[in-house]
């Protein structure tokens, strides 16, 4: 029956399917591999299923994809360790001065910690159990307090290294480290949307607070000095693996292997966790991140594959293309299609599964990949602050029993906002993510 | 008799767990001493980038055992809400038979491909070139462990449903 439909009506019948299946509660990974062996088998016959398992294979059998473990050593290792602490102290006795300052302090070791950690829930995690009781003790509201630590904590995915846009790059053929570089500005861009927010909010909404902020005592400069050499050393590793990524000294998983081992001498000589216990449960709790993603990548690839093989891949781009709809009214829909995707699927599942499809479109219709792939990143950001999925509301959650999830989704709002507000500065200036690619990889590098 | 089941596979889940988080250290250890050995000695690479590879394949085969024992494979569950546990059950019963189908597909292939590849002793076409069957046999293992662990899970979810009942 399959083989006589038309790949379009073949397409919606694996669309529906495909939901269903994945909303039964199945595992994400098996669910994916059970529909692609499904249609698999229906379209092409049971000789197909030695081809499946070799493609299934040899969607995990790739070196780039080390760099997908060693990141997340990288980045567990720190939050497991007190750096998240000196980082969010260093912060805070830097920044006390600035307006709004401790939640403008809250994002900005957010970012931080994002760019040292790559994960967006070990940031929410790591900077809000410090950083949430102490705002709200310090007079700010519940709301704002839990708001801008789940906003702040997306910022992992964007700004490098981040695990998305690894797998983005796998996915689409383009430069990790190209990538990685047009993350930076959009990166920093976000963060100070996010304490445009923070200030208009502390100072406008919650005025009683605000009042109340400024008996403040100064830290004094020795306060200021003396946690600067703990957080350095991991500062520099980070900037280090992003400058051998960029300078094409190294590939993604040699830098990010040594990166990790640096990581482990660092939290060795500065904190003392070197202990095999202590050790131990870092790998492991990297392990199951990893395999988890892992998995998802090889299930979304063999997903991909028999779209593709039904033809329904090519057949969706070829509509798409002869609607002749105007080019922004397409990236409208694809944006809402990614925001839907993006509230039920983890970044890493709609990444490698839509990829194959979008790309070829937007490419046709002029869309610069790595500036998608930036936009594409922020959409994903705003699946991780929404219901159902919203993993970084459930840590606030988790931080803050006696805030209900109501409250803190009311507080992220308005940053879902401002991230839309960046994906419409980035439409109209679209020089903010290529600039700093084009500048030091040259225009046409990594390709 | 289920009971005893149930422990073993997981048992074997930690010791799949155990293997995987080993892997991923050793693969920290080969990527800095290639590095080592690439960028300061001006050494030739062979079998470094291959085998850290093959290490990654193998993490993720056989330690999905150990992160489905702890639950760590992430899903949709936003239904279950809107379920009593009765249906909660069945649902999860009808999901685990179709994974359970699909693991032993999946073996079923592996072990053809393993078969095959150690029998015509094929490699894996590269200087270094170890024996095919060794990285494939990754996935049959996981495959395997797979298996197992979904038959532990209807088990333990058919005596769950008949508790219901």
């Amino acid at each position: 029956m399959i083989e006589n439909m038309d790949p379009l009506t073949l397409g919606a019948v694996v669309g529906i399917f495909t939901v269903m299946i994945l909303f039964s509660g199945i595992p994400i990974a098996f669910g994916l591999c059970v529909v692609s062996l499904v249609f698999l088998v229906a379209a092409e016959g049971v000789q197909i299923i030695e081809v499946y398992a070799e493609t299934f294979y040899s969607g995990i059998n790739s070196f780039i994809l080390l760099s997908i473990p060693m990141f997340i050593l990288m980045g567990m290792a720190v939050a497991h360790s007190p750096a998240g602490k000196d980082l969010y102290t260093g912060l805070d006795r830097w920044l006390w001065r600035l307006p709004g300052g401790l939640v403008i302090s809250n994002i900005g070791a957010c970012a931080v910690f994002a760019a040292l950690s790559g994960s967006s829930p070990a940031t929410c995690a790591a900077i809000g159990t410090m950083g949430i009781p102490e705002m709200r003790k310090r007079g700010y509201s519940a709301r704002l307090a839990t708001g801008c630590i789940a906003a702040g904590g997306t910022l992992g995915v964007l700004i490098p290294p981040s695990i998305v846009l690894i797998v983005y790059g796998l996915a689409t053929g383009t430069s990790i480290g190209r990538l990685f570089l047009a993350g930076v500005i959009p990166g920093i861009l976000l963060a100070f949307l996010f304490m445009f927010w923070a200030y208009i909010h502390a100072y406008y909404i919650d005025k009683d607070s605000a009042a109340r902020l400024k008996d403040r005592t100064s830290p004094t400069l020795k306060e200021k000095l003396e946690v600067l050499p703990r957080i350095l050393p991991f500062l520099a590793i980070v900037a280090g693996v992003l400058y051998v990524l960029y300078g094409g000294v190294a590939t993604p998983s040699e830098a990010s292997g040594v990166g990790a081992f640096l990581v482990f001498v660092m939290i060795a000589v500065v904190y003392k966790i070197y202990q095999p216990k202590k050790i131990w449960d870092i790998v492991k709790i990297s392990m199951k991140e990893s395999v988890m993603i892992m998995f998802i990548i090889a299930a979304s690839y063999i997903f991909a594959f028999s779209l593709s093989t039904l033809y329904v891949t090519q057949s969706i781009a070829q509509v798409v293309v002869d609607m002749g709809l105007n080019k922004w009214l397409l990236f409208f829909y694809i944006n809402i299609f990614l925001l839907v995707c993006g509230f039920f699927l983890p970044p890493v599942a709609v990444i490698v599964m839509t990829s194959s499809i979008l790309l070829p479109i937007l490419t046709d219709f002029g869309f610069d990949p790595y500036w998608f792939a930036i936009v594409f990143t922020i959409n994903m950001e705003i699946g991780l602050i929404t219901p159902p999925v919203g993993l970084n509301l459930y840590i606030i959650k988790g931080i803050t029993p006696d805030v209900s999830l109501g409250e803190i989704l009311k507080g992220s709002i308005p940053f879902i906002g401002m991230m839309i507000l960046c994906i419409l500065i980035l439409c109209i200036f679209p020089e903010i993510v290529t600039w700093l690619p084009d500048k030091l990889m040259g225009k046409d590098a990594g390709f | 008799m289920i009971d005893k089941y149930l422990k073993i596979t997981k048992k074997i889940a930690t010791a799949c767990g155990v293997f995987a988080a080993a892997s991923i250290m050793l693969s920290i250890v080969i990527v800095t001493e290639l590095v080592l050995e690439r960028y300061i000695f001006g050494n030739a690479i062979t079998w470094q980038p291959e085998l850290v590879t093959h290490l990654l394949v193998a993490s993720t085969f056989i330690g999905s055992a150990y992160v489905f024992a702890e639950n760590g494979h992430v899903n949709m569950d936003y239904f279950y809400t809107f379920l009593s546990e009765k249906g909660v059950t069945i649902l999860k019963i009808s999901t685990s038979i179709l994974c359970l189908i699909f693991f032993l597909v999946l073996f079923y292939v592996s072990y053809e491909i393993v078969s095959e590849a150690f029998v015509k002793n094929y490699d894996t076409g590269t200087i270094w070139g170890p024996p095919l069957w060794i990285p494939y046999s990754s996935m049959l293992i996981g495959a395997m462990l797979m298996t197992m662990a979904y038959i532990g899970e209807l088990l333990r979810l058919g005596r769950r449903l008949k508790e219901l009942s």
